[in-house]
């Protein structure tokens, strides 16, 4: 399954739309004009998303991971390196890392990876006119290879990730980040459905 | 993984409801408290009768004042969140257990809609007292800005030491290497060398003078001791101490601003120092001919000092960095080639901070500079004495 060039068009779009949504929270909240860069996107299998992210990131990443349900469901991940999650942290704080406590990071990522994801999430529910439900945000620090063992784990139905790279500017610094959203191949073709008949 | 709704006979929620360090409502999916914990309750110093079966946003009227009502009815949409304190401070007015300075407790709030199947019948909002660990951050926040003010002023002071203690040795190693050697040198040349040498312990004795006192006051070992002092008094002695270099450059100094009843309460010392370091800046940038006057004036509350002088003056963006500790300039030469140390503005602004007042500068570059100095009119409660 690939994407054709028309939906992949119409996916960046819709996420734009999403991602400028969420820029306007972050910005609200700390009170920094937020950027985020146009988002490109990619459909891969979700066994070939370790390579895809391998050259990516680095073997230590930040997720921030929430499960979504409803008529579509799968995971979804915010995915940071380590230091560009430090780093963004420190810009939206306005702080040194020295000051602040990794529980303290967590609770931060957390919140800026929520918005994200929900923004997303929300706008892909709006399209398809249907609820779409998620859980509390969970951060976890951990390997890429271990990162796709979990999420794949439990899944009997042939997998998808849709993989979304941008970046965020802030205060003159730019920081790459990914969002990473496994749907089961049914979710995956009832989304793309919907896409083309917005076209 | 879904919440489901527990039945209050389940023991496992009676527990959590009794035991947890953390708080605890559930709500229906109109917002109608359904149950609240014992911990919630007693940091927010309600009974339960007046939470439970009342709107959450009637039973914490704080949620809609501070505008924050529209995450609980996202989460009645099925979207989880997270709010932290760093960006929201707090979800619920709770005192906090932990310190009882900090005031309203400070929370990390993870709303989650509670599901029966597919339907979401309500909300359990889940609240965490993160004031310990914000105290604890400010607190290293603090600790790191006393680090980097201390590294700073390490900083600034090797880098005085290597260049202003070290080059004028070299000055003076010369001169005196001519007086020893050159016998051939008239008797005018030989005093204009002594006379040379002489201005330079002159400002070598200076400038220790002052990184003597810059360092007792790095090292707490400078004692403010404050009296009344009349300001003339010590003007007086500083035109004294200058007056071979106001000749020599025929400066004209005008005192008469401070009047004999001019009285502040201040370190006496600290002050004479304050003033000397501007007096001997204003002289310093001030070319032959030029004119210097010292002037106080009082206000409400302070006693305002000011140096000015119509000499070279300062760069608009150098003058925003004089009194800064991390500035990383040195000092620039008198008008008649004087040297300096950078080290003076900085005991004058360290003597000031101490002596609670302020210090600010104006300048028009060609035109001249103002130094001005405010010093409280009192900074104890003492009344000032006779001690004049």
């Amino acid at each position: 399954m690939f994407l054709t060039e028309v939906q992949k068009d119409a996916l960046t779009e819709l996420i734009n739309i999403g991602f400028s949504k969420s820029a306007a929270s972050l910005s609200e909240l700390t009170g920094y004009r937020i950027l985020l860069g146009i988002p490109e996107v990619k459909l891969m299998p979700i066994a070939e998303l370790a390579n895809g992210l391998s050259h990516l990131v680095d073997d230590k990443i930040i997720t921030v991971h929430q499960i979504f349900n409803g008529p579509v469901a799968g995971d979804a991940m915010l995915i940071l390196n380590h230091n560009d999650s430090k780093r963004l942290v420190n810009l939206m704080l306005n702080e040194n890392d020295a000051n602040i406590s990794d529980a303290s990071m967590k609770d931060v990522l957390s919140e800026v990876g929520n918005i994200m994801l929900n923004s997303c999430l929300g706008m892909f529910g709006n399209i398809l006119k249907i609820r779409i439900t998620f859980t509390v945000p969970q951060l976890q620090l951990e390997t890429l290879e271990k990162l796709i063992r979990t999420i794949t784990i439990d899944n009997v139905e042939i997998s998808y990730a849709l993989m979304v790279s941008m970046e965020f500017r802030l205060r003159d610094k730019a920081i790459s980040s990914f969002l990473i959203l496994v749907l089961g191949i049914t979710s995956l073709e009832q989304l793309l459905l919907e896409i083309e008949k917005l076209g | 993984m879904r919440i489901k709704n527990y039945t209050t006979s389940d023991s496992l929620y009676k527990w959590i409801f009794e035991y947890a360090d953390f708080g605890i409502i559930i709500t229906d999916h109109e917002l109608t408290v359904t149950d609240v914990n014992r911990w919630l309750l007693e940091q927010a110093g309600k009974e339960k009768d007046s939470v439970q079966g009342k709107h959450l946003l009637e039973a914490f009227t704080e949620i809609k004042e501070r505008k924050l009502e529209h995450y609980l009815y996202n989460a009645l949409h099925g979207a989880s969140t997270i709010l932290t304190a760093r960006f929201h401070g707090y979800l619920l007015k709770l005192r906090s257990e932990h310190d009882e300075q900090a005031g309203i407790m400070k929370q990390t709030v993870r709303i989650t809609p509670l599901y029966d199947d597919d339907l979401i019948t309500g909300l359990i909002i889940h609240i965490e007292d993160v004031t310990e660990r914000l105290i604890r951050e400010e607190q290293m926040q603090k600790q790191n800005e006393e680090l980097h003010k201390l590294n700073s002023t390490k900083d600034r002071f090797f880098r005085i030491i290597a260049h202003d203690l070290r080059s004028p040795f070299t000055a003076l190693l010369g001169f005196s290497e001519i007086l020893l050697n050159d016998e051939n040198m008239t008797e005018k040349q030989r005093r204009d060398i002594i006379k040379m040498l002489h201005d330079s312990i002159g400002d070598n004795y200076v400038f220790l003078e002052n990184l003597l006192k810059w360092s007792q006051l790095q090292t707490g070992h400078f004692e403010l001791q404050f009296t009344n002092v009349r300001l003339k008094e010590i003007t007086d002695h500083i035109i004294s101490i200058a007056t071979p270099l106001i000749r020599s450059k025929e400066i004209e100094v005008d005192v008469s601003g401070i009047t004999p009843d001019t009285i502040i309460y201040t370190d006496k010392q600290a002050i004479t120092s304050v003033i000397y370091n501007l007096f001997f800046n204003a002289l310093k940038f001030t070319p032959a001919g030029g004119r210097v006057d010292i002037r106080s004036v009082e206000d409400e509350d302070a006693t305002i000092i000011f140096v000015r002088d119509n000499g070279v003056g300062i760069k608009e963006e150098k003058l925003d960095k004089l009194f800064r500790i991390d500035e990383k300039t040195v000092s620039t030469p008198g008008t008649n080639k004087e040297r300096g140390s950078g080290m003076g503005l900085l005991l004058v602004k360290e003597f000031v901070d101490k002596l609670g007042g302020e210090i600010w500068a104006e300048s028009i570059e060609g035109a001249g500079s103002t130094f001005y100095i405010s010093i409280p009119l009192q900074v104890t409660g003492e009344k000032p004495g006779e001690q004049v």
